[in-house]
């Protein structure tokens, strides 16, 4: 312990400069998320600007500081090269790990804890109940950042060198994200719970073992081996182990009879107009699939999670790209979706005018509310145990913004704004013949906080009003399609339970692609 | 005498090239031994193995009866070592440098730290960086002596500096010679030869020998005779006699066996009769020119 301990006290001699730059980036960071209400709607001009752009800036900056800090103090003890000094003194080298874990825990995690506390308390939360929840959040982003930043050090020789592999690291990421955008479809592979679990182990597994091995044998080649093995040993699970990407394993297949809701594929005519291509890349060609929905139960939602399109010959559909995430909900007074699926722009060219008996696949998940009940909105901030903190989004009338500790909850809440006290003459530019809206928030099943550093998530209930079948005139006609919440309204609020995944089957008959392309 | 290291055919590759080719090396324990050769030889790249600062392509080596692999931690409170190439943490002021290794040692002498404090004259409260190379190089010293270690490593430890300052740290050396083993890589030999009592010679990677110095000075004579008639040299000429040259009646070479019996009756089978012969000791610096030119010859 006394050498963990001398070793500590030379590293705060040496590095007290990086030290107060790290900790007076947290206490501008602590500072800003004070308050994150604070875009209101006098709140522009100069103040605004600054407010808006700090936000943007400290998170990075302290990000950067705690990197450059882990960096600078594992390498004033550099473990690669033959030259340091260190090397041929009595340092035990478990010891030397742990001074600079100590250092990392005292000048990181603590000050951070202290802030996250803070926060907590300023936001009105009492602090006893999430005391594991906000050490939990260490091990969230500031573990992965501490890990990497710890491997980065302990695996190049100085600075510059740590500085170069990072450029060199994210220059590849992007070169990665670039060739998968390039290819369109499979982005709802979903891993068996298995694979991921033996992923995550060999890659944390890896990322924690080569700096203890480079620690205790300061072989670098060996121990960037061990990360490249782990990071391949994980990315090789998720690849090749059996059921890996099997959506039909995870959707059994049901008949419309045992399906939670009904959806037939609609007359294409009058809704597909050309959109502009906002969300494909250049490459891909988005099909639109219009979609008529009925029979949700009351008190029910179903989320369509993904759909798959191919053409019953194999030949045809080359075009396939396997499952792609939609990310919709059907309510009970919903009444039509649009579904879209990409394909690959060359595919696309060769057998958009061929006639095709097309296969549409659709995944789906059923959630039940529980605990059901209703809360009045109030000019004023309200407290909620589920919600939390919250009030009038006074920027949007169809949000009200919550403060929760945290976890983002899950939830589903209705407003029928025939219910509500709001006059026409509040806003006269919203359709206030809309009966109802729903916000929705995806349920957790793991106590893993959100990822970040502030412990109180800040999140919107977004109130979309459900669709119903209309002309494309009638679309444009209608001047906001939103919801209107003010003062006074009733929103009827429950905890999602999930229920079952399924998948049901379609057929498009007769159909050439060029008909469904919502953007060319 | 038990050694304090010793190697067995130690072999050191970089890729195609050699820079230990199977060394066998035995330091007694409490010598002063010198490991001298040209730049390039590989004298630096055996202490690195030595020291466990790089491995060995194969072969062994042990130091203070440990596999010099497993030296680490620990094993270092016992070795003081000292590199012309280390990486001082320049940042620290020189009394901070002492105060912040004293914990480290536990037989650390806070009294012989004074004392070599003030031998080499070093400034306590100067920034490392600001020293000159002179008193970098004192400083490392005193670091690595202030502990007693029961060995004492230096790589290039004279190199580059002021006579004086050279005599200091030989004169610090000199007074830890009888608690420690000095083992010490040079290619200056003027100061070695005053103070070191085994010497090992190394030679783009090969040890050509390794012994005392005494018996060093004892088998290498300069021999001169002088014939009674001018002849050219007679061929073969036994392999240890080293740089033979003729000018008129006149020879010269270097023998590097020499036996005061064996060598006359050697010259007597080799040139006959002859006038007048003389035997005259050589400087460690001439001994090792002979050899570095015959092996060039080679």
């Amino acid at each position: 312990m006394d050498q963990i301990l001398h070793i500590f006290k030379k590293d705060v001699r040496r590095h007290w400069p990086e030290i107060l730059g790290s900790l007076a980036i947290l206490g501008l960071f602590t500072r800003h998320e004070l308050h994150p209400w604070a875009m209101r709607p006098d709140f522009y001009g100069s103040s605004f600007f600054l407010f808006f752009v700090s936000g943007r800036v400290l998170t990075p900056a302290l990000v950067l500081a705690w990197a450059f800090l882990i960096i600078r103090v594992i390498q004033s003890e550099a473990l690669i090269g033959n030259s340091q000094w260190w090397i041929t003194k009595p340092y035990e080298w478990w010891k030397l790990l742990l001074a600079k874990l100590l250092f990392i825990f005292v000048f990181i995690s603590v000050p951070l804890y202290h802030s996250q506390l803070f926060l907590l308390h300023k936001a009105g939360f009492s602090l006893l109940p999430y005391l594991w929840s906000v050490a939990l959040l260490q091990i969230a982003l500031p573990c992965v950042l501490i890990l990497f930043s710890i491997l980065l050090a302990c695996l190049t020789r100085n600075l510059g060198q740590a500085v170069l592999t990072l450029v060199t690291l994210v220059a590849v990421a992007i070169a990665l994200a670039w060739l998968a955008s390039q290819e369109p479809g499979n982005s709802m592979s979903r891993h068996s719970e298995l694979s991921q679990t033996i992923s995550n182990c060999l890659i944390f597994g890896g990322a924690l073992l080569a700096p203890v091995w480079q620690y205790a044998r300061r072989n670098a080649w060996q121990s960037r081996g061990f990360v490249c093995a782990a990071l391949l040993g994980g990315a090789l699970f998720g690849a090749f182990l059996p059921n890996g990407k099997d959506i039909d394993g995870f959707y059994p297949l049901v008949s419309s009879r045992d399906s939670s809701v009904q959806i037939s594929i609609r007359p294409f005519e009058g809704l597909t107009s050309r959109r502009p291509n906002w969300y494909g890349t250049p490459v891909d060609v988005r099909l639109s699939i219009p979609a008529s929905v009925s029979s949700v139960a009351p008190g029910t939602v179903v989320l369509i999670d993904g759909i798959n399109i191919s053409a019953d010959a194999a030949q045809d559909s080359q075009w396939n790209h396997g499952w792609e995430g939609q990310y919709l909900r059907i309510w009970p007074e919903d009444h039509q979706k649009v579904l879209t699926y990409p394909i690959r722009r060359t595919e696309y060219d060769k057998s958009k005018s061929k006639r095709l008996n097309l296969r549409v696949e659709i995944a789906l998940s059923e959630y039940q509310e529980t605990e059901p009940r209703s809360i009045r909105l109030s000019s004023a901030t309200f407290f909620d145990d589920l919600l939390g903190t919250c009030r009038l989004n006074p920027l949007n009338t169809s949000t009200i913004q919550c403060l929760k500790p945290i976890q983002t909850p899950g939830l589903m809440a209705r407003y029928r704004a025939g219910n509500s006290s709001c006059s026409a003459d509040d806003d006269p530019e919203n359709d206030h013949d809309i009966p109802v809206s729903y916000a929705w928030g995806t349920p957790h099943y793991d106590p893993l906080p959100d990822p970040g550093l502030n412990p109180v998530v800040d999140y919107n209930l977004w109130f979309e009003p459900t669709s119903r079948i209309q002309s494309d005139e009638a679309i444009n006609q209608r001047p906001r399609d939103s919801a209107y919440l003010c003062v006074g309204s009733d929103v009827r609020i429950a905890r999602p339970l999930f229920k079952r995944q399924f998948r049901i089957r379609l057929d498009l008959p007769d159909t050439r692609l060029m008909d469904l392309a919502e953007t060319e | 005498m038990t050694s304090a290291i010793r190697t067995h055919a130690l072999v050191k590759r970089y890729r195609r090239i050699t820079a230990l080719d199977g060394i066998a090396l035995e330091v007694p324990e409490g010598a002063v031994y010198a490991l001298v050769g040209q730049n390039g030889a590989g004298k630096t790249t055996a202490i690195k193995i030595l020291m466990n600062l790089i491995s060995a392509t194969s072969g062994t080596a042990e130091v203070m009866g440990t596999d010099s692999r497993k030296i680490q931690g620990k094993s270092y409170t016992q070795i003081g070592y000292v590199s012309e190439n280390q990486e001082i943490p320049e940042w620290m002021r020189v009394g901070a440098l002492l105060e912040y290794l004293r914990p480290f040692y536990p037989t650390w002498d806070r009294s012989l730290e004074q004392s070599l404090v003030k031998q080499f004259e070093l400034p306590l409260d100067r920034k490392i960086k600001a020293l000159s190379r002179g008193m970098k190089m004192k400083l490392a010293l005193a670091s690595a002596l202030a502990f007693h270690p029961r060995l004492i490593v230096l790589d290039e430890p004279f190199g580059g500096l002021d006579p004086l300052v050279r005599d200091q740290l030989i004169e610090g050396l000199l007074e830890r010679a009888a608690e420690s083993t000095i083992f010490l890589s040079s290619h200056d030999l003027a100061e070695i030869e005053s103070f070191s009592s085994h010497v090992g010679y190394l030679d783009s990677g090969k040890l050509l020998f390794s012994e005392e110095m005494a018996s060093l000075a004892t088998r290498f004579r300069e021999v001169e005779l002088t014939r009674e008639t001018e002849q050219p040299l007679p061929s073969p000429l036994p392999v240890d006699w080293l740089q033979p040259k003729t000018s008129g009646p006149l020879v010269r070479f270097v023998e590097s066996r020499f036996d005061d019996q064996k060598t006359p009756a050697d010259i007597q089978r080799v040139f006959g009769n002859v006038k007048d012969i003389q035997y005259r000791p050589l400087s460690l610096r001439a001994i090792f020119l002979a050899l570095a030119r015959k092996t060039e010859e080679v």
